[in-house]
C-alpha cells in the first residue's frame, strides 16, 4: 500500500555548491504523525523542508505525497493542496498587502464564497490574536506578530501535512506555550506535522525524531531516548531541555529528567 | 559615555487604523559598562526602542541625548537577512569596519576575528550571505557588528536561529569583550536564560510602557504580576518552584552563579540526608 | 510612507471593481499623454487630486511620490527648457507628475491581487491568443516589484545606518553606500519576487485559474455608471478639443 508521505532516497545539491545540502534521506509517514527533525545550523533542515513540499526538487530520489511526485510539474498543485509550509523567515511567505488578505490568500485559491472565506479568516485572526491588526501591512508587523501571521496563513488551509520550520522563534514564552498547544492539537484532528528545529524541549511530544548532521540523517528514535544521549546531542548541536541540562550539571544522572516538574521532585521530594 | 532618554514616545500611523503608540514616555539612561536586558511580550516596542537609541528612528516626542560619545553605537537588527547586500560574507562583515575608516589590514584582521568568534565554518566566508542557512545568516549579522568593536552594542533578538553551540559562542564572546573593553550592551530577547547569564540590569516593556527597571533578583519577585507571558530564566523559575514546594532556597539570586550555588547546596544536603 | 503601497480604507474607490479603476487609469493616461496645453494639464492635475481625496488617500502620499522621482523630473524639466519654451517644459513636467499620481492612486485604492484579477478579467477576450493568466500575474508581480524594491532599499539602508553609514550628512559615504547597494538591491529584490511567486504557488495559486475572493468582486450598478461617465468625459474632452 502506498504510504501517505514518502521520501525515497532524497538528495539535493544547491546549484554551484560543491557540498550536498541534503543527502539520501529516507522516510515514510502515516497520517496523523508528528515527526521532529533536529539538527545544528546548516545541517539541512530548511532544505529538507523545501524538498518535502515541492518548492525544491530533489537532484536524486523522489518525494511522494499521496502518490503524487514533486518532480512532476503537473502534480505540484495536488501536492500544494496537501502540504503547507511555515517558513523559517516568516516574511518570505507574505504575498498580500494586508493581514486579513494575507490569511485569505490560500483560501481564495480554493474557490469558496466570500462569506465562507470571511468566516475562516475571522476565525484565524481570533485564534492568533491578530484581529486588531486586520488592515496592517504584513511587513510592518513586529517579529512575533509576523510569526503569528505566518502560522495563521497555513492554519486557514488545514493541509494534511504541515511543515513548520522553527515555529517558536520570535515568540515570547507565554505565546510559545499557546502555539505549542495549537500545534499539538493538529494531530488530534488527523493532520500530520513535521517540525524542524534544534531544541529538543519543543518536540518532546513527537512520535519520532530524526537527527540531521551535515545533510545526512544520523539517528532516528524516540525523543525520550535522546535525553540520555547528552554527548551525542552536543556533538550534533542539539539543545537538550534546560531541566535535563541542569540535572546533568548537578551530577544527577539517573533518573533522566525530562522537565522542570521532574527536576523539582528529584531535588525536593 | 551615557545615553539618556527623556519621555521618548513613538507613534506609528498605519493606513486604516488609529495611531498606535509603540513607545509611551520612556525615560532611563544607559552608562558605559552596563549590561542590560530588554524584556517584553511580542509587539511591546522592543525593536522600536532599539532603533530609537541607535538613532535610526526619530522619536515622535521626547529627547534622546548622548554624552561623551567615544565610539559608535551599533545595532544588530532583528531580521538580519533583510539587510544583507554584499556579494560575499567577508565583504558583508568588512562593511562596518570600513565605515570607521580603518586601514585595510586592521579591517581584514577584524573580519577574521569576528567570523571566527561566531564560529562560522570557513568555507562559508566566500559565499553570498543570501545563500546561507538561517543560523549561519544570524552568525554573519552578529559578526558584522562585533567587527566594529562598538563601545555601545544593541542586539535585537540575537539568539533567534542560533543552535546551542552558536548561542554558547555568542555568550562567550560577549562576556569576553565586556571584561576586555569598557563596552556596554543592551540586548532585547525572548530568551531569559541567555539574558540572565549576560546582564545585570533588566528593563521590561509592556504595551510600550517601561514597567520595570531593576535587577534579576528583584524581577524574579514581580515577573508573574507585571507580565505573565514573560517566563523567568530557568534557574530562577526552578528556585521559585522549589521554594513553593518548601525547599529552603533563596529565590532571588542576582546572578546565575549564585543560583547554581543555591542548587548545588540543596543537592549536597539531599545527598547527606540520603546517606544519613 | 510608501507611495505605491496599498492603502487600506473604506472609500468609494476602494469598493469599486478593479476593471473600472483600470478604465479610469487608461482614460486618464490617454488624456494626460495627448493633452498638450499647460491649462489642460493643470485641469487634469486637479482631477487627480480629486481622485486622491475621494479615494481617502492622504495628499502627502502624492507629494511623496513626486519627491521620490524628483531627480527624474528635474532632468526632464531641464531638457525641455533646453529644447523648448517654459510653458511646454512645465506642461511636460505636469504630464509626468500626473502619470505618477495616477499610478500611486491606482495602487493605493486597489490591492495588488485584486488588480491582477481585474487585469485577467479585462484581458479575458484575448484568452485564445494570449496566456492571459500568466500575463496578469507577471504584470501584477511587476507592479508589486516596485513597492518591494522600495521596501528592500529601506531595509538595507536601515541595516547600513545601523553599521555607521550616515545618509544625511556625508556625501562621499552616502554615494559609496548607494553605489554599493544598487546591484545587490536588484538581485535581492528579484530573488524576493521569485520567492513570493513560489510562496503563492505553495498556497495553491494557479495563474489564470478561477479564485474566490475575501471581498466579492461583482460589477455593480455604480461601476456601470462610472464606466459610462468615464466614456462621456473622454468624449466631451475630445469633442471640446476638436471644436476649439
Ligand atoms: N540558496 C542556497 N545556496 C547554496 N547553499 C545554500 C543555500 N541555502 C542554504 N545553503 C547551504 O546548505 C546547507 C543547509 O542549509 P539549511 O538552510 O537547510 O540548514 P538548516 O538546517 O535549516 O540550518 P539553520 O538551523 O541554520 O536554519 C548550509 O550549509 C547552507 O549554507
Ligand atoms: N513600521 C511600522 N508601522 C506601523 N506599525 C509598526 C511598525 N513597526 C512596528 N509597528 C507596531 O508597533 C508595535 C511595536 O513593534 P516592535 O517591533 O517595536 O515590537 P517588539 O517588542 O520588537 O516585538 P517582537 O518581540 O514581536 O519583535 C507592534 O504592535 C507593531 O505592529
Ligand atoms: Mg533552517
Ligand atoms: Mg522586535
Amino acid at each position: 500500500m502506498a504510504r501517505f508521505f514518502v521520501l525515497d532516497n532524497v538528495s539535493y545539491c544547491y546549484p554551484g555548491s560543491a557540498k550536498t545540502g541534503v543527502c539520501q534521506v529516507n522516510l515514510e509517514l502515516e497520517p496523523g504523525t508528528f515527526l521532529a527533525v533536529l539538527g545544528a545550523n546548516g545541517s539541512g533542515k530548511s532544505t529538507l523542508a523545501r524538498l518535502c513540499c515541492g518548492l525544491l526538487k530533489p537532484t536524486a530520489g523522489r518525494v511522494l505525497v499521496d502518490g503524487y511526485c514533486t518532480a512532476n510539474d503537473e502534480e505540484l498543485k495536488d501536492i500544494y493542496q496537501r502540504v503547507g509550509i511555515v517558513f523559517q523567515h516568516p516574511d518570505n511567505q507574505f504575498v498580500a498587502s494586508t493581514v486579513e488578505r494575507e490569511i485569505a490568500f490560500g483560501v481564495e485559491n480554493r474557490i469558496m464564497s466570500s462569506r465562507a472565506i470571511r468566516r475562516i479568516v475571522d476565525a484565524e485572526m481570533v485564534r492568533f490574536g491578530l484581529t486588531a491588526l486586520r488592515t496592517a501591512q504584513p511587513h510592518s508587523l513586529s517579529g512575533g506578530e509576523k510569526r503569528l501571521l505566518s502560522l495563521a496563513d497555513i492554519w486557514a488551509l488545514k493541509p494534511k501535512l504541515i511543515l513548520v520550520d522553527e515555529p517558536l522563534a520570535m515568540l515570547d514564552p507565554g505565546t510559545r506555550e499557546r502555539i505549542t498547544q495549537l500545534l499539538r492539537d493538529l494531530r488530534t484532528e488527523g493532520q500530520s506535522m513535521i517540525w524542524f528545529t534544534h531544541g529538543l524541549a519543543e518536540v518532546m511530544a513527537a512520535d519520532q525524531v530524526l537527527v540531521m548532521c551535515k545533510g545526512r540523517v544520523v539517528w532516528r528514535g524516540q525523543p525520550a531516548t535522546l535525553l540520555t544521549m547528552a554527548e551525542e546531542a552536543r556533538a550534533w548541536g542539539i539543545t537538550l531541555p534546560p531541566a535535563t541540562q541542569v540535572a546533568y550539571e548537578l551530577g544527577i544522572n539517573s533518573p533522566v529528567v525530562a522537565n522542570e516538574s521532574e527536576l523539582v521532585s528529584v531535588l525536593w521530594k | 559615555m551615557e545615553v539618556k532618554l527623556a519621555d521618548v514616545s513613538v507613534v506609528y500611523t498605519r493606513a486604516g487604523e488609529p495611531p498606535r503608540k509603540a513607545l509611551n514616555k520612556i525615560s532611563f539612561s544607559l552608562k558605559t559598562g552596563e549590561a542590560v536586558a530588554l524584556l517584553g511580550p511580542i509587539g511591546s516596542g522592543k525593536s522600536t526602542l532599539l532603533q530609537v537609541i541607535a538613532g535610526l528612528r526619530p522619536p515622535t516626542s521626547g529627547q534622546i541625548s548622548v554624552r561623551g560619545q567615544d565610539g559608535p553605537i551599533v545595532l544588530s537588527i532583528q531580521e538580519p537577512h533583510r539587510g544583507f547586500f554584499a556579494a560575499t560574507v567577508r565583504e558583508e562583515v568588512a562593511f562596518g569596519p570600513e565605515n570607521l575608516d580603518l586601514d585595510p589590514a586592521e579591517t581584514a584582521a577584524r573580519v577574521e576575528w569576528a567570523l571566527t568568534a561566531v564560529e562560522l565554518p570557513r568555507d562559508k566566508w566566500t559565499v553570498s550571505p543570501l545563500q546561507l542557512s538561517g543560523g549561519e545568516q544570524r552568525r554573519v549579522a552578529l559578526a558584522s557588528v562585533l567587527a566594529m568593536k562598538p563601545r555601545f552594542l544593541l542586539l535585537d533578538e540575537p539568539t533567534i536561529g542560533l543552535d546551542g553551540p552558536g548561542e554558547e559562542a555568542l555568550r562567550r564572546i560577549l562576556a569576553r569583550i565586556r571584561t576586555e573593553t569598557a563596552i556596554s550592551y543592551l540586548i532585547a530577547s525572548h530568551d531569559p536564560d541567555f539574558l540572565y547569564a549576560l546582564t545585570n540590569r533588566v528593563l521590561v516593556l509592556v504595551d510600550g510602557e517601561l514597567r520595570a527597571d531593576t535587577t534579576w533578583g528583584d524581577w524574579a519577585q514581580q515577573a508573574a504580576r507585571v507580565a505573565p507571558d514573560l517566563k523567568l530564566p530557568f534557574l530562577l523559575g526552578l528556585l521559585h518552584r522549589l521554594a513553593a514546594a518548601g525547599a529552603p532556597v533563596n529565590t532571588a539570586p542576582a546572578t546565575p552563579a549564585a543560583a547554581w550555588n543555591e542548587l548545588s547546596r540543596l543537592c549536597r544536603e539531599r545527598v547527606k540526608e540520603g546517606i544519613g | 510612507m510608501n507611495s505605491v503601497a496599498y492603502y487600506p480604507a473604506g472609500s468609494f474607490w476602494h469598493a469599486r471593481d478593479p476593471r473600472l479603476k483600470l478604465l479610469v487609469v487608461l482614460a486618464g493616461a490617454t488624456l494626460v499623454v495627448t493633452e498638450k496645453s499647460l491649462g489642460g494639464q493643470i485641469f487634469l492635475l486637479a482631477l487627480h487630486l480629486l481622485l486622491f481625496v475621494t479615494g481617502q488617500l492622504p495628499l502627502r502620499r502624492g507629494w511623496h511620490m513626486v519627491k521620490t522621482f524628483r531627480w527624474l523630473l528635474l532632468i526632464a524639466l531641464l531638457l525641455n527648457l533646453w529644447t523648448g519654451s517654459l510653458p511646454t517644459a512645465l506642461c511636460y513636467l505636469l504630464r509626468l507628475i500626473n502619470l505618477l499620481l495616477m499610478s500611486s492612486w491606482l495602487l493605493g485604492v486597489t490591492e495588488s491581487l485584486t488588480l491582477i484579477k481585474g487585469l485577467e478579467l479585462t484581458l479575458l477576450p484575448l484568452k485564445r491568443v494570449l496566456p492571459v493568466g500568466e500575463m496578469a500575474m507577471v504584470f501584477g508581480l511587476t507592479l508589486s516589484f516596485f513597492p518591494l524594491l522600495l521596501r528592500e532599499a529601506g531595509e538595507i539602508m536601515l541595516a547600513q545606518q545601523a553599521r555607521g553609514v550616515n545618509f544625511k550628512t556625508n556625501w562621499a559615504k552616502k554615494m559609496k553606500g548607494l553605489i554599493a547597494m544598487v546591484i545587490p538591491l536588484f538581485i535581492s529584490a528579484l530573488r524576493r519576487a521569485l520567492e513570493i511567486a513560489q510562496a503563492m504557488e505553495a498556497r495553491g495559486y494557479v495563474p489564470g485559474a478561477p479564485r474566490g475572493s475575501l471581498y466579492a468582486l461583482a460589477w455593480g450598478k455604480k461601476d456601470s455608471a462610472g464606466a459610462v461617465l468615464v466614456f462621456c468625459f473622454v468624449l466631451v474632452w475630445w469633442g471640446y478639443k476638436l471644436i476649439w
